[in-house]
């Protein structure tokens, strides 16, 4: 395809979400990163954007190729999918806690983002054929295999966070392929019973669960953060003093209490909307929610319109990665998730997210592009 | 399946899916919406309360000086070395060694300062200190290299500090950390490591004296690093205390009371313990007090003190730590027949009729007199301290006449002095014998009753045990003559116990049985017979000056009693006073001196205290009490030497010299051993 042609056929709203999304992220990485910056000598902002710069040339890269070509690579990518995973397992340096990096040369590489694209696009190909004929759960089972062989590497990382982005894309492609939303309500509900349940017995009874105590923690204070407020409590009343003292108009750019005494944690990666929050106050929160509403809701309209089925769960895939995040960490940062350790998209310091996300956004894009030949 | 039918249900999936999303959204919103809309002002309070931090800045006490405005009590500046987050943030390990090198003290070293640091790491808002009260050489040291030494202060703090030592130790008392007190009305301002005054003068104007703590309010991060500072509330002085202490005559009384002790020691070496006082007779002003063993405040003053000195305030007998003028309570021997006396008087006796001494009283339980002292009147008797006279007295006035005269003269109560854990003493008058004749018939009471159900029901089980009619009769019998026993054994236990007798008012009469009274007591009633029967309230400050030098308050003269006694019964109590110290009396050898215009009018006074330790006939406490001049009486002085064996012979030497030196007489050394005295053989 001709790159004059390329850009004619863009969606340009989708375009301009992402970058007011993005705008409004250096923003507040700015502000997040300030005490950071002045202590280890790094302008993390030029770093961020030295990262986009190379995820806009990959951006550009992935929609040069029709994806409906990937469709008959499934294989490949499932099994190139499980290899970094293992390769994470065994090469894997370990950062708080969860092997998930991998050094290459001077660099670290996170695999854990790239792998979930890898994913979606496997689990489209392997959905295809199935949509329409998922409504008994024995339906359900191969898709579940599917899943989790790579979540079970994944969790043994242990990379939780990856692991429920995992599952949530599943859901979420499932219900758009037509499975029962009885069925998979019940399967919701039903797993998160059962992990109360084993949580309680844990220390009730003392079952054992593999999970480290750090994690396990993160899930009873998500209940009571008040029973350890200086430990692991700290991060929930932290991030919900900074988010409810924002008020309406916030506190102004670069004059956030909590982010600047460093109140609250994490703050340029999975706290950064409490930053935001906090110095924009209702008004910006709100903003970047609705920008984020629109951008989802792009990316639905885009998989509505997809030439083939292919595409079209391909893009519920991206989509439901890109709600789960939303919800995840922001959810987190109000309280009404428990808190993993995962970015949101476009916004959180990473380059290897950043990366990650700028693909899922070409795939989508590309989705778009190719929805009809008869432009071509 | 075709292509479009996959087509149709994702359409219809798609509708369900953008639903979800939506609800996601909703919730978020609406989360948020709470926390920033509804919730904001409690959020707002928590984030700030984050970030403020408050650093005490301590007020310094006020100083107490004596009436003439001689600072007794101040405060010194003490030097602490303190690190200040705030300073160091580039090449902190390269300060922590020049600093080491600086401060040249083996304890102190960079493992030791960096640990320091940890251990402060959730207070890093507040300065370090490295070393507390440092000397001014190093002061000097440091302020050179200041440069060099980025972020390390010299923080000048207050701390008592006591100009005259030992000086009235007891009576200023001392300062140290809160504790106890945290927990009642009136400390609610006071923080965990504050000063607070514990005893004497500290503790009871603790209030006046105390200051306002100041504040610095200063901004801080997560990790409690100093940000910047917001505000500050300067910390303002505590008020002075003028008091009624004549600094020279407090000297002059501690002074002489060493010597005296040290003199006595010789021959009583169990002599250490003891107190006196000077009253002003006019206006009940403490002019001087002292207690011995010595007080000193330093030893408290915040710090925490070692073995030795815990032994000595607190286990060693005699212990140091109470202020023997107030909280000890004495038996006064014959400083008490002064009131036998009045008693006497007060009835209808005249001072001119005689009373035969042959060397015990004629009635039982026949006390001994000290000596045989022939036909005694009242001034002869005074004079020479006659046992059998003053019992004799006792009797014609009735417990219930020495009674009066003694609570209306102050003895038994606690005088009310602006000092802390004053005792109240013991007059055995009608009131005290009701209520303690009362417990004692209910403790009798209580044993016999006991007894007599203990053996009744004994004889109970007997007689149900026993078959045969006879011995049933018999076992009855004797059971009633067992109960009539103890009926007998009672009525002869409360006749003994719960009733006063005749040898409870004799031995009352001369000071002894179960008469007890602290020496500021004795010193008042001193003061108020000598000024005619006034009493005042004593009182040891005169006026609270604030910072700026205005006067907060200021003391007056505060009447407590003016006595019954008539003037006559007083002027001639105070002439048999005066006959003590003339020819013959018990303390002439201390005063014959003094110049005819100031009189000494006094009486000497030897007791034996059934306390701990004391051996009997062989122990005896020396009290001393006496005004002058005996003409026109100004001051009243009170005293106790614990085994000092005779009054006029211990403690009536720190008298002499006190006198000497308010009249400004030449001072004379005299030997205990060579003054007459009281003295019990």
């Amino acid at each position: 395809m001709r790159i004059s042609k390329l850009f004619k056929s863009l969606d340009y709203i989708l375009l301009i979400v992402v970058g007011l999304i993005l705008v409004v992220g250096f923003f507040v990485l700015q502000s997040a990163t300030y005490n950071a910056s002045i202590k280890y000598h790094v302008n993390y902002v030029n770093r961020q954007m030295l990262w986009l710069a190379v995820s806009s040339v990959a951006f550009l890269c992935v929609l040069t190729v029709d994806y409906s070509k990937l469709s008959k690579y499934s294989i490949q990518i499932y099994l190139l999918n499980l290899g970094l995973l293992l390769a994470v397992l065994f090469f894997g340096t370990e950062t708080k806690g969860a092997q998930a990096w991998i050094p290459i040369g001077p660099y670290k590489f996170q695999p854990a983002e790239i792998v979930k694209i890898l994913f979606i696009l496997g689990l489209a190909q392997f959905l295809r054929p199935r949509v329409g004929k998922l409504n008994r759960i024995r339906d359900l089972i191969p898709v579940f295999l599917y899943t989790g062989i790579p979540l079970v590497l994944i969790l043994k990382q242990p990379d939780l966070g990856t692991g429920l982005v995992y599952v949530a894309i599943m859901f979420g492609m499932l219900l758009a392929a037509g499975a029962s939303p009885i069925l998979l309500g019940v399967l919701f509900v039903g797993g998160i019973g059962i992990v109360s349940l084993a949580i309680y017995s844990h220390y009730t009874w003392g079952l054992p669960l593999p999970l480290k105590d750090y994690q396990l923690m993160r899930l009873v204070v998500f209940v009571n953060p008040m029973i350890d407020p200086r430990g692991s409590g700290w991060n929930i009343i932290q991030s919900q003093i900074a988010v409810g003292s924002g008020g309406f108009f916030g506190k102004g750019w670069g004059l956030g209490s909590q982010t600047k005494g460093e109140f609250l944690p994490e703050q340029w990666t999975d706290f950064i909307f409490s930053v935001l929050a906090e110095e924009f106050g209702f008004i910006g929160s709100i903003i970047l929610l609705i920008l984020f509403l629109l951008l989802i809701y792009r990316g639905i309209m885009i998989a509505t319109k997809a030439k083939d089925v292919y595409g079209s769960l391909v893009a519920v895939g991206v989509v439901s990665m890109f709600t789960f995040h939303v919800l995840q960490n922001i959810g987190m940062t109000i309280g009404i998730m428990p808190i993993t350790g995962i970015p949101l998209p476009f916004v959180s310091y990473g380059g290897s997210a950043l990366l990650a996300n700028m693909i899922a956004l070409g795939l989508l894009m590309n989705v778009y592009i190719y929805h009809d030949r008869i432009l071509f | 399946m075709g292509m479009q039918k996959s087509r149709i249900i994702l359409d219809r999936t798609l509708r369900l899916y953008t639903w979800v999303v939506i609800a996601i959204f909703a919730v978020l919103f609406v989360r948020i919406a709470w926390l920033q809309l509804v919730r904001t002002e409690i959020y707002r309070l928590q984030a700030e309360s984050n970030i403020v931090r408050l650093i005490p800045e301590p007020a310094a006490r006020g100083e107490i000086t004596d009436k003439n405005g001689l600072v007794m009590v101040t405060n010194r500046p003490v030097f602490n070395l303190s690190l200040n987050y705030l300073g160091l943030q580039e090449d902190t390990d390269q300060v922590i060694r020049r600093l080491v090198e600086i401060i040249n003290d083996p304890t102190i070293t960079f493992d030791s300062i960096k640990a320091m640091i940890t251990s402060q790491n959730n207070r890093l808002f507040e300065p370090i200190i490295i070393k507390r009260d440092i000397p001014i050489e190093l002061v000097s040291a440091v302020e050179e290299r200041r440069r060099e030494l980025a972020g390390v202060n010299i923080d000048v703090q207050p701390q008592r500090s006591y100009n005259y030592g030992t000086l009235a130790g007891h009576l200023l008392g001392y300062v140290h950390s809160i504790k106890e007190e945290l927990e009642q009305p009136g400390f609610e301002n006071y923080g965990l490591g504050d000063l607070v005054g514990k005893t004497g003068l500290e503790k009871t104007y603790e209030q006046y004296l105390r200051g306002q703590n100041g504040f610095q309010q200063v901004e801080v991060t997560a990790k409690n690093r100093p940000v910047r500072p917001i505000n500050s509330i300067p910390a303002i002085a505590g008020n002075k205390l003028e008091l009624t202490i004549d600094l020279k005559l407090q000297q002059a009384m501690e002074k002489s009371f060493d010597e005296t002790l040290a003199k006595v020691q010789k021959e009583h070496p169990k002599a250490k313990a003891g107190a006196t006082v000077l009253l002003d007779v006019k206006t009940g002003k403490v002019l001087a007090m002292a207690s011995r063993p010595i007080l000193n405040p330093d030893d408290f003053n915040g710090k925490s003190l070692n073995q030795d000195q815990a032994d000595y305030y607190f286990r060693n007998i005699p212990t140091a730590l109470n202020n023997r003028a107030i909280q000890g309570v004495y038996v006064p021997g014959s400083t008490f027949k002064m009131i036998t006396g009045m008693s006497g008087l007060e009835s209808g006796v005249s001072p001119t009729d005689y009373v035969t001494c042959t060397g015990k009283y004629w009635n039982p339980p026949y006390i001994k007199c000290w000596d045989v002292h022939g036909p005694v009147n009242f001034y002869s008797a005074m004079a020479g301290s006659c046992n059998v006279y003053f019992q004799e007295m006792a009797r014609r006035a009735g417990i219930a006449q020495i009674g009066r005269v003694g609570f209306e003269f102050g003895l038994g109560k606690p005088t009310g002095i602006d000092l802390p854990f004053e005792s109240s003493g013991l007059l055995p008058g009608p009131e005290w014998q009701n209520k303690e004749f009362q417990l004692r018939a209910d403790r009798i009471n209580k044993q016999i009753d006991e007894k007599i159900a203990a053996i009744e029901s004994e004889y109970n089980q007997k007689i149900i045990n026993t078959p045969m009619e006879r011995e049933k009769t018999r076992l009855q019998q004797e059971l009633n003559s067992e109960k009539k026993v103890w009926e007998q054994e009672r009525k002869s236990q409360l006749d003994h116990y719960t009733q006063w007798h005749d040898w409870d008012t004799y031995n009352t009469g001369i000071g002894q049985g179960y008469n007890e009274y602290t020496v500021i007591q004795l010193a008042n009633m001193v003061a108020t017979l000598a000024n005619g029967g006034s009493r005042y309230k004593p009182y040891t400050v005169e006026k609270i000056i604030d910072p700026a030098g205005n006067v907060l308050q200021q003391f007056a003269p505060e009447l407590v009693y003016k006595t019954t006694v008539t003037a006559q019964t007083i002027a001639e109590t105070q002439k048999a006073m005066l006959a003590v110290t003339a020819p013959g009396g018990t303390a002439y050898s201390l005063f014959y001196r003094f110049p005819e215009n100031i009189k000494v009018a006094a009486k000497t006074g030897t007791a034996q205290p059934g306390r701990e330790g004391y051996v009997k006939n062989q122990d005896y406490d020396g009290l001393f009490i006496a005004f002058a001049p005996a003409d026109n009486p100004q001051i009243a002085f009170a005293g106790v030497i614990e085994h000092g064996w005779s009054g006029s012979g211990s403690v009536g030497l720190i008298a002499k010299a006190v006198f000497e030196e308010y009249f400004g007489l030449q001072k004379v050394e005299v030997d205990p051993a060579q003054v007459a005295g009281d003295r019990p053989e």
